[in-house]
């Protein structure tokens, strides 16, 4: 209208949009039962938020947080993979033959994260070329995965003798390396997702793939590389899990994929896409530890912690639908006055009789 | 008035008197009367909106009429349901298929009707009468294959036989035409004629004046949810029926129109494509021209959008767009076509265009973020372009963080707009660009593209709405059944030459 290279369309004010942020709608109520729970526990035994509890509890979430970083560039996709687990035991079990063999550590690594990697190229190609559903595909990839591993390690744990003390074991500025890994692939992770082109196209391609397409986003190259990420990381994970405890199990942590799951959701990301971010799965997965340990701080009998995860879970999702609902209905003004814009606002009666006009 | 448990040998099938209908704001219906005699075809013609799916919804139990009464073979219904309406032998064909695609042709005729024997169905039987009824209409198609396997012109026939294996007394057909090609015409007016000669009534709405010329008894034409005009076949002319669907003034106001440019360079080329329902089609379009592309339904408008913006690739044919240096390149994708400069709006906003749980500044920057290769785009980024392209397409909303979703339908089409101005589309594909859009918006948009084509952009606009393309094309191509049969000039395109273009060869 008037000199419109010089008027600048304003921002909402600064306090909505931070109250309206996923920060403050996913991570900040995480943040408060984080607390809540350490602060419970801790009044019952100090120990609790010592140092040495701290850096276990997140030395022990330091695998299954790598694999949720890589679950949540799918999720945010509108994808899915359920094969994460039994691929980082795969890793796992690969590296250590590597070296029983008596290879490089250094060449085991690149070696087990190329497959890896090529294993994600695969699942990413013929979900984004022969768009078969991922669910279903990487439900089949678990089974296979969990097969090899077994063949490979003949059954049986791969000692990876005294070796990998780099990746699982050593510490660096008093913390582990797994959780110098897990923090390092956070940050990466968030950085990657919310300051790059690429990040911008996965939300876009989660949020409505038919509409990103038609814009020109490469949505499916976005999504090819999104397993690549997630297989590449959960194969790290699995290197990492098999270092800390100098042996190649090839049933290990088989309840990682669910969890890794879990923790995007709880941190803000639905499986519709479109959502998610790699702090709030940090704080999700973060969370899913704390409760997990505090269940062994208070002397719950363990198997309690299936139920709990569980309820955690529920009690998240249907928290964040209640949230969604109001914010769907009431917009910024309360129910109430939904119908009344439609009778009283002259410009929308108009569009009703130009639209009948015109059918 | 006949008493309704008295079967009068009346030769009318169905009576329908004085029907009103009237949704929140609308009169749909005002005081329409027809009537349908028994082994006659009976058209209905109207433009869009003229309240011509409403009658049909009306006369089939689909909804309620305010007032009026219907009659059905001479027994007076008071609001009556689906199942009533079907019991007196009511059919209706509509045009979205009502089959199930994985079951065989036997059963899609007889559907609940299936004959059993001992309680499982009697198969043979089955077959037998389904092959009668196809008989009986001389439709040629095998009972055994599965519904999947047969075209668009076979199917209808299939839904036309299931009709009369209900004892039908009166079919109504909403726009058959619409998806068959002009060979496949012929065999569904045979079968309407053998129908006729059986003594079933037919209630067969069309807007290709042509083909209700060719089958209909009576006519009878609605404007604006009222009958305007209505007697024998044989007392109307096309013109005529033209006349009467468009009586009402038409708003002529047009954009400013470019002043030429003859030798303006091409950027859009579309040469000789066919794809699915087109059909070697060619269109071009120079720098700061609007061009428009026209025709009903099933005429493939929509499908030449999808193709000129490298969505869809073709079967046959190329699209090629001019570079910055005049080179025309093959498009090979819709990706590929952004680099070149195409922006795409699909007539679909919600489904095909928009991120709708995003804000405004992320759906305003998203051409932006397809379209670079720099490795980075921070928030701030998107923040600073929206702040930029919402008031230069002059978007009405609070602010960039306003969801898109809870936006009006012409405040979503200029962040599409915004979008791809951010760009510099050189090549803006229109796919009905003011589709659910109101009055006031919908000329804000036409002045926009003006606006575009001016900055030197070539805009190619699909658009079934004859009024919008008169208003705003420079030219006008009409197209039918997926070819395109004429072209105009804007200034001389009226509503109402184009209707007569598309509807006769």
């Amino acid at each position: 209208m008037s000199d419109a290279t010089l008027v600048l369309a304003p921002s909402a004010p600064l306090k909505q949009r931070v109250l309206r942020s996923d920060a403050a709608r996913f991570v900040a109520p995480l943040l408060v039962a984080i607390l809540a729970i350490s602060l419970y526990t801790n009044g019952k035994n100090k120990l609790f938020l010592g140092g040495d509890n701290i850096k276990n509890i997140l030395l022990q979430v330091s695998v299954l947080g790598i694999i949720a970083i890589g679950q949540t560039f799918l999720i945010a996709a509108g994808q899915l993979d359920l094969s994460v687990a039994t691929l980082a035991a795969l890793a796992g079990v690969i590296g250590a033959t590597r070296i029983k063999d008596g290879g490089s550590e250094l060449w085991a690594v690149i070696f087990v994260l190329f497959i890896c990697a090529a294993i994600g190229l695969i699942w990413g190609l013929l979900v984004a070329g022969l768009r078969i559903p991922p669910f279903i595909l990487t439900l089949g990839g678990t089974s296979l995965f969990a097969s090899v591993a077994l063949r490979i390690s003949k059954s049986s744990p791969v000692p990876a003798r005294e070796r990998f003390e780099w990746l699982g074991r050593m510490k660096v500025f008093g913390l582990q390396t797994p959780i110098w890994f897990f923090l390092i692939v956070a940050v990466v992770g968030a950085g990657v997702m919310r300051y790059t082109r690429f990040g911008r196209h996965v939300y876009a391609t989660g949020s409505n793939e038919e509409a990103a397409y038609l814009t020109g986003i490469p949505t499916a190259r976005t999504k090819v590389l999104c397993f690549v990420i997630s297989s590449t990381l959960s194969g790290f994970a699995g290197l990492v899990a098999m270092a800390r405890i100098s042996t190649g199990d090839p049933r290990v942590g088989s309840q990682l994929a669910l969890q890794a799951i879990a923790a995007v959701v709880l941190g803000g990301a639905t499986l519709a896409g479109g959502r998610g971010s790699p702090l709030g799965t940090f704080v999700g997965v973060v969370l899913l530890a704390v409760v997990q340990s505090a269940l062994t701080f208070n002397n719950v009998q363990t198997f309690w912690n299936d139920a709990v995860f569980g309820g955690v879970l529920i009690f998240a999702v249907v928290v964040t639908a209640i949230g969604d609902l109001r914010r769907r209905r009431g917009g910024s003004r309360p129910t109430v006055s939904a119908s009344v814009p439609t009778s009283s606002d002259p410009a929308n009666t108009d569009p009703q009789q130009g639209e009948n006009q015109h059918e | 008035m006949t008493l309704p448990t008295v079967v009068v040998p009346e030769t009318a099938a169905l009576v329908l008197e004085d029907i009103t209908k009237s949704f929140p704001g609308v009169l749909a219906l005002q005081g329409v009367s027809l009537t349908v005699r028994a082994g006659t075809v009976h058209a209905v013609c109207g433009e869009n909106g003229a309240g011509k799916s409403t009658l049909i919804k009306i006369a089939t139990g689909a909804q309620h009429a305010d007032g009026g009464i219907i009659r059905i073979g001479g027994e007076v219904l008071d609001r009556p349901n689906r199942r009533q309406v079907q019991a007196r032998g009511v059919r209706a064909i509509f045009q979205e298929r009502q089959i199930a695609p994985d079951l065989s042709v036997t059963e899609n005729v007889l559907l609940d009707r299936l004959p059993t024997r001992f309680g499982r169905v009697d198969w043979r039987r089955a077959k037998r009468m389904a092959a009668a009824r196809l008989a009986e209409l001389d439709i040629d198609i095998d009972i055994n294959a599965p519904v999947r396997s047969l075209s668009v012109a076979q199917l209808q026939m299939m839904e036309i036989a299931r009709a009369i294996s209900f004892e039908a007394r009166l079919i109504v057909m909403d726009e058959p035409t619409a998806s068959l090609s002009r060979h496949e015409l012929d065999p569904l007016f045979a079968v309407i004629n053998r129908l006729r000669d059986a003594g079933v009534a037919i209630l067969f709405i069309s807007h290709h004046l042509d083909e209700v010329f060719a089958v209909a008894d009576d006519v009878t034409v609605m404007r604006d949810g009222a009958v305007v005009a209505q007697g024998p076949a044989t007392d109307f002319t096309t013109a005529s029926v033209v006349q009467a669907m468009f009586g009402r003034s038409v708003d002529t106001r047009r954009v400013h129109r470019s002043s030429g440019g003859a030798d303006a360079t091409l950027l859009l080329t579309v040469s000789g494509v066919s794809s699915g329902r087109l059909d070697d089609v060619s269109v071009s379009v120079a720098a700061g021209e609007i061009v428009a592309v026209t025709g009903g339904v099933g005429a493939g408008v929509s499908e030449l959008a999808q193709i000129a913006s490298g969505g869809v690739t073709p079967i046959a044919g190329s699209v090629s767009v001019a570079d910055a240096d005049g080179r025309m390149h093959k498009v090979r994708g819709r990706r590929h076509a952004l680099t070149l400069g195409v922006a795409f709006l699909p007539a679909d906003r919600k489904r095909q265009g928009l991120l709708l749980d995003k804000s405004v500044a992320d759906n305003i920057a998203l051409g932006l973020q397809a379209n670079g290769r720099t490795p980075f785009f921070p928030p701030s980024r998107v923040r600073r372009v929206a702040a930029a392209l919402v008031p230069r397409a002059n978007v009405r909303s609070a602010d960039i963080d306003v969801v898109v979703g809870t936006l009006s339908g012409g405040n979503q089409q200029k962040v599409m707009i915004g979008r791809w101005t951010g760009v510099d589309s050189r090549v803006l594909i229109f796919d009905e660009p003011t589709a659910g859009i109101d009055i006031a918006s919908k000329f804000e948009i036409y002045a926009e593209l003006r606006r575009l084509a001016d900055l030197g952009a070539a805009v190619l606009i699909c658009s079934t709405d004859f009024q919008e393309v008169g208003q705003v094309a420079d030219r006008v191509l009409v197209m039918r059944s997926g070819r395109v049969v004429g072209e105009v000039s804007g200034a001389e395109a009226t509503e109402h030459q184009l209707l007569e273009m598309e509807m006769s060869l």
